[in-house]
C-alpha cells in the first residue's frame, strides 16, 4: 500500500480546468481515446482547482507532480486570475500549466505567457484538436522531468 | 439643439459687412456732393474770370487805345491849317468818339462805369469844341488871306491909277518903287511940292508912299497875326487914312480922286472895318486861345479819363487776384476734403478688413476650417474653438452637431463590430457542442441507431459545420478592418504559389502570377485575405475539373491594380452588381459550399483602403470572370530607385 501510495504520489496527475461541459467531455473521451491511466482531476473554475491543490497538498504533505489543462473564460475565477494566484503562492508557483481556449487575442496570449505557461492551444474546429492535444500533454509528461 | 443653431441676423457677419460697405458708400455720395459742390465754385469762379474779367481787361485796353487815338488826332489838329484836313479829322475823331461810346455802352465793366461814362460825356463836348474853334480859326485865316489878297490888289489898282500920272512927270522916278528909293523919293517930292511946282505928283507919291506903310504894317500884322493894342492900332491907321484922304482932296483929276477915294473907303473897310483885318486878327487870337484851352481841357479828360481807366483795370486785375485765390483756395480745400474723404474711407476698409474679415471672418474660418478637416479625419474628440452669434458660430455649431453626429455614429460602428465579434465568437462553442456530441454519438453507437437515426444525425452535422463556416467566416469579416500595421515588401509569385499550395493541393488548377512589380510594400495581411478569398471564389465556382486562375498586378501612381481572372463559367450580367453583397450567394448551398460572405469581406476590406473591386464577364461572349480591383502600396523601392538614378 506504501508503494502503491508512493507510485500514485509520482505518478503524473491531469487536472482540467473548464466551465464548459463538452470541453470537459472531449477530453475525457481523449483520456479515454489515449488509454490513459493517470488521475485525471475536473475543475470548473479556478476557486475548484485551487481547492482542489489545497486538498493535494494537505494529503500528501507536498504537491504532487501535476499537468494543468487551463481554459481562461470561466465564472467565479477565470484561467488568467488563477494563474495570477498559483505564481504569487510559494507552493503552486513552478505548477505546470496549458492554456486551452477559444480566444485567440493576442492580449490573452501574451498574458497567459506572461504567467509563465508550458502552452497555449486555441481550441479549433478541426475534430482532434482535443485528442491531439492529450496525447500532446501524455507525451510531454512521460518524456519531461516535472519539478516536485 | 435647434436652438443653437439660430443666430440672430443683426448680429450676422453679411449684415455688418453690408452696414460698412453702405456707410462707404455714403461717404463717397457725401465726397461727390462736397466735391461737387466746390468744383461748381471752382467753375464759377473760373467762368467769372472769363467772362468778366479778362474782357474787362480787353475793354479796358481797348478805351485805352481810343483815347491814345483822339489824343493823337487832337495833337494833330494843332497842325492843321486847311479845312477839309480839319474836316476829316473831325470825322475821325467822331469815329472814334462813337467807338469809344459804343463801347462804353456795351462795357460790362460795372465799377466805376458810371464815372466813365461822364468823363466821356464831357471828354466830347470838349473835342467837339477843340474842333470848332481850330475851325473857326481856319475860316478866320482863310478869309484874312483873302483880305490880304484883296489888300494886294487895292495896292495894284491904286499902282495902276498912279502909274500914268506919274510917268507924266518924271518917267525914272516912278519906275522904281523901292522902298527906300521911294523914301528919298518921297522926301524929295516933298520939298519940291514946298516948292509948288508938279504939286500933283508929289500928292500922289505921297499917297502912294502911306498906302506902303500902311499894308505893309497891315501886312505884318496879318503875318503875326497879332494886333498889341486894338484901338491903338485902329487909330493910327485911322488917321494914316485921313492922312491919305486929305492929300486926294488935292488931287487935281476928278476921275482919278474919285476913284482913289473909292479905293480909300474900302482899304478902310478892309482893314477897320467890323469885318476888317485887324478884327480878324483879334478874333483869331481869341479863337486860338480858345482853341488851346479847349485842347488843354481835352488833354485833360483824356489823361483823366485814362487814369479812371487805368483805375478799373487795377481794379480788375484786384479781382482777377482775388479770383485766383479764391480758385487757389477752393481747389486746397478740395484737395483737403477729398483727402479727409480718402483717408476716411481707407480708414473703413482697413477697420473693416482688421476688425471683420480678418477677426471675424478670417481667423475663425480658418479654425472652422481647420476643425472640419480634423473631424472629417476622425478626430473626433476635437473641439470646435469657433463661437459668435453668426452665421460662422452658426456652422461652428452645426459642425459639434455633425462631430456628435459621428462619434456616435463611430461607436455605434464600433459596437455593431464588436457585436458581430462577440455573437460570431459565442457561437463558436454551441456549434461546436452540437457538431461533437452528433459526431461522438454516431461514433460510439452508431451501429446500434436505426439507420434513418444515423442519416439524420449525419445531416446534422452537415448542416452543424456549415453553420460553423459560417460563423467562422462572420469572425473574419467582423475583423476587417481591425488596425493591422503589418507592413512588408509583397512577393506575388511566392503569396500565390502559396494560396495555390493550401486551396489547392490536388492541383486540379492552374494558378499563377502573369506579371506583378518587385520592390513594392504594403499592408500584405489583408492583401492575402483578398487573394485568398478571390482565389477560392474562383474555384469553388468553377464548372470544370481542371482551370486556369491568372493574377495580373500592375503598377499605377502609388496604388496596385490587381486582376484575378479565371476561365469559369462567368457571372451573369444581371448578377454582377449582387455578388459583392453581404450572404449573397448564386448557387444554392448544396451545390457551391459558402457562406456568401467571401466577396463581402474582400469589398469591405478593399473600400478600407479607399479602393474599389470590379468584375468583368459576359458568359454570352466567352467563358471566365475577371476581378479588378485597386491596392494601395506604402512605398516603392522602383520608384525610389529611379528617383536616386535620376540624381
Amino acid at each position: 500500500m506504501n508503494l502503491e501510495s508512493e507510485k500514485m504520489t509520482n505518478a503524473v496527475r491531469f487536472m482540467f480546468v473548464d466551465d464548459d461541459e463538452i470541453s470537459i467531455m472531449a477530453l475525457q473521451r481523449g483520456v479515454k481515446q489515449l488509454e490513459i491511466s493517470n488521475t485525471v482531476q475536473l475543475a470548473m473554475n479556478g476557486v475548484e482547482a485551487i481547492a482542489i491543490l489545497n486538498e493535494a497538498m494537505l494529503s500528501y504533505g507536498s504537491l504532487p507532480p501535476y499537468v494543468v489543462v487551463l481554459d481562461l473564460n470561466m465564472p467565479k475565477m477565470g484561467g488568467l486570475e488563477f494563474l495570477e494566484k498559483i505564481r504569487n503562492n510559494e507552493n503552486f508557483k513552478n505548477l505546470l500549466v496549458f492554456v486551452l481556449t477559444t480566444s485567440d487575442a493576442p492580449c490573452d496570449i501574451a498574458s497567459a505567457y506572461g504567467y509563465k505557461v508550458a502552452g497555449y492551444i486555441v481550441k479549433d474546429d478541426s475534430r482532434n484538436s482535443y485528442k491531439e492535444t492529450i496525447a500532446m500533454i501524455k507525451a510531454y509528461s512521460e518524456l519531461v522531468v516535472l519539478p516536485s | 439643439m435647434a436652438n443653437s443653431l439660430k443666430f440672430n441676423n443683426d448680429n450676422s457677419v453679411v449684415s455688418r459687412l453690408r452696414l460698412t460697405l453702405g456707410f462707404i458708400v455714403l461717404m463717397l455720395f457725401a465726397s461727390y456732393l462736397v466735391g461737387g459742390y466746390l468744383l461748381n465754385d471752382l467753375k464759377n469762379s473760373q467762368q467769372h474770370a472769363i467772362e468778366n474779367s479778362v474782357p474787362a481787361l480787353y475793354q479796358a485796353h481797348d478805351f485805352e487805345s481810343e483815347l491814345v487815338a483822339i489824343s493823337e488826332l487832337t495833337s494833330m489838329l494843332r497842325g492843321v491849317s486847311n479845312v477839309s484836313a480839319a474836316i476829316s479829322l473831325r470825322v475821325k475823331l467822331l469815329a472814334h468818339k462813337n467807338h469809344l461810346r459804343d463801347l462804353i455802352d456795351a462795357s460790362i465793366i460795372k465799377s466805376g462805369a458810371d464815372g466813365l461814362q461822364d468823363s466821356v460825356r464831357s471828354l466830347e463836348s470838349s473835342s467837339r469844341r477843340v474842333v470848332s474853334s481850330k475851325l473857326n480859326m481856319i475860316w478866320l485865316d482863310d478869309s484874312m488871306r483873302a483880305k490880304l489878297v484883296r489888300l494886294t490888289e487895292i495896292r495894284e489898282e491904286f499902282d495902276g491909277w498912279l502909274e500914268p500920272l506919274l510917268q507924266l512927270d518924271e518917267a525914272p522916278v516912278a519906275s522904281t518903287l523901292e522902298a527906300g528909293v521911294i523914301n528919298l523919293a518921297a522926301a524929295d517930292f516933298r520939298t519940291r511940292g514946298l516948292q509948288g511946282q508938279s504939286s500933283g505928283r508929289n500928292q500922289l507919291l505921297e499917297i502912294s508912299h502911306s498906302l506902303s506903310t500902311l499894308i505893309e504894317m497891315i501886312d505884318t500884322l496879318a503875318t503875326s497875326r497879332f494886333v498889341n493894342n486894338q484901338k491903338k492900332t485902329i487909330l493910327s491907321i485911322k488917321s494914316q487914312l485921313t492922312d491919305i484922304d486929305q492929300v486926294l482932296a488935292n488931287v487935281a483929276d476928278l476921275d482919278t480922286r474919285r476913284a482913289l477915294a473909292k479905293m480909300i473907303v474900302e482899304l478902310r473897310a478892309l482893314t477897320i472895318g467890323d469885318k476888317g483885318i485887324i478884327e480878324s486878327i483879334v478874333q483869331y487870337g481869341e479863337k486860338n486861345t480858345q482853341f488851346r484851352q479847349n485842347r488843354r481841357v481835352l488833354l485833360d479828360q483824356i489823361s483823366e479819363t485814362s487814369n479812371k481807366i487805368d483805375g478799373i483795370v487795377f481794379n480788375t486785375e484786384q479781382e482777377v487776384k482775388s479770383n485766383t485765390n479764391k480758385f487757389n483756395n477752393t481747389l486746397s480745400r478740395i484737395v483737403l476734403i477729398l483727402g479727409v474723404f480718402g483717408l476716411g474711407v481707407f480708414g473703413i476698409i482697413v477697420l473693416v478688413k482688421v476688425n471683420v474679415v480678418e477677426r471675424q471672418i478670417n481667423s475663425r474660418m480658418r479654425r472652422l476650417t481647420s476643425a472640419v478637416a480634423d473631424i472629417a479625419g476622425g478626430e473626433h474628440e476635437r473641439k470646435v474653438d469657433v463661437s459668435g452669434g453668426d452665421e460662422i458660430g452658426a456652422m461652428a455649431g452645426a459642425l459639434e452637431i455633425f462631430k456628435e453626429n459621428a462619434k456616435e455614429l463611430q461607436r455605434s460602428n464600433t459596437e455593431l463590430e464588436q457585436f458581430a465579434y462577440a455573437a460570431s465568437h459565442d457561437l463558436k462553442s454551441p456549434l461546436r457542442a452540437i457538431e461533437s456530441l452528433a459526431r461522438w454519438t454516431l461514433e460510439d453507437s452508431g451501429d446500434e441507431l436505426p439507420s434513418d437515426a444515423k442519416d439524420n444525425l449525419e445531416k446534422l452535422l452537415v448542416r452543424a459545420h456549415r453553420l460553423s463556416q459560417l460563423q467562422s467566416d462572420l469572425l473574419e469579416y467582423s475583423k476587417v478592418g481591425k488596425p493591422d500595421e503589418s507592413i512588408e515588401e509583397v512577393d506575388f509569385d511566392r503569396m500565390v504559389e502559396d494560396l495555390a499550395g493550401i486551396l489547392d493541393p490536388d492541383q486540379h488548377f492552374s494558378i499563377h502570377v502573369a506579371r506583378a512589380p518587385i520592390g513594392v510594400s504594403t499592408q500584405i495581411v489583408p492583401l492575402r485575405q483578398i487573394l485568398l478569398n478571390l482565389i477560392t471564389n474562383a474555384m469553388k465556382h468553377h464548372d470544370l475539373e481542371f482551370g486556369t486562375i491568372e493574377i495580373t498586378a500592375d503598377l499605377v501612381g502609388d496604388r496596385l491594380r490587381i486582376s484575378i481572372e479565371d476561365d469559369g463559367p462567368g457571372i451573369a450580367i444581371e448578377y454582377q452588381e449582387r455578388v459583392f453583397g453581404l450572404f449573397e450567394k448564386l448557387e444554392s448551398n448544396d451545390k457551391v459550399e459558402g457562406s456568401g460572405l467571401g466577396l463581402s469581406m474582400v469589398k469591405k476590406m478593399i473600400e478600407r483602403s479607399n479602393g474599389s473591386i470590379a468584375v468583368v464577364s459576359d458568359p454570352s461572349k466567352h467563358r471566365g470572370a475577371k476581378f479588378i480591383f485597386d491596392w494601395p502600396i506604402t512605398e516603392s523601392h522602383l520608384m525610389s530607385e529611379k528617383i536616386a538614378v535620376g540624381f
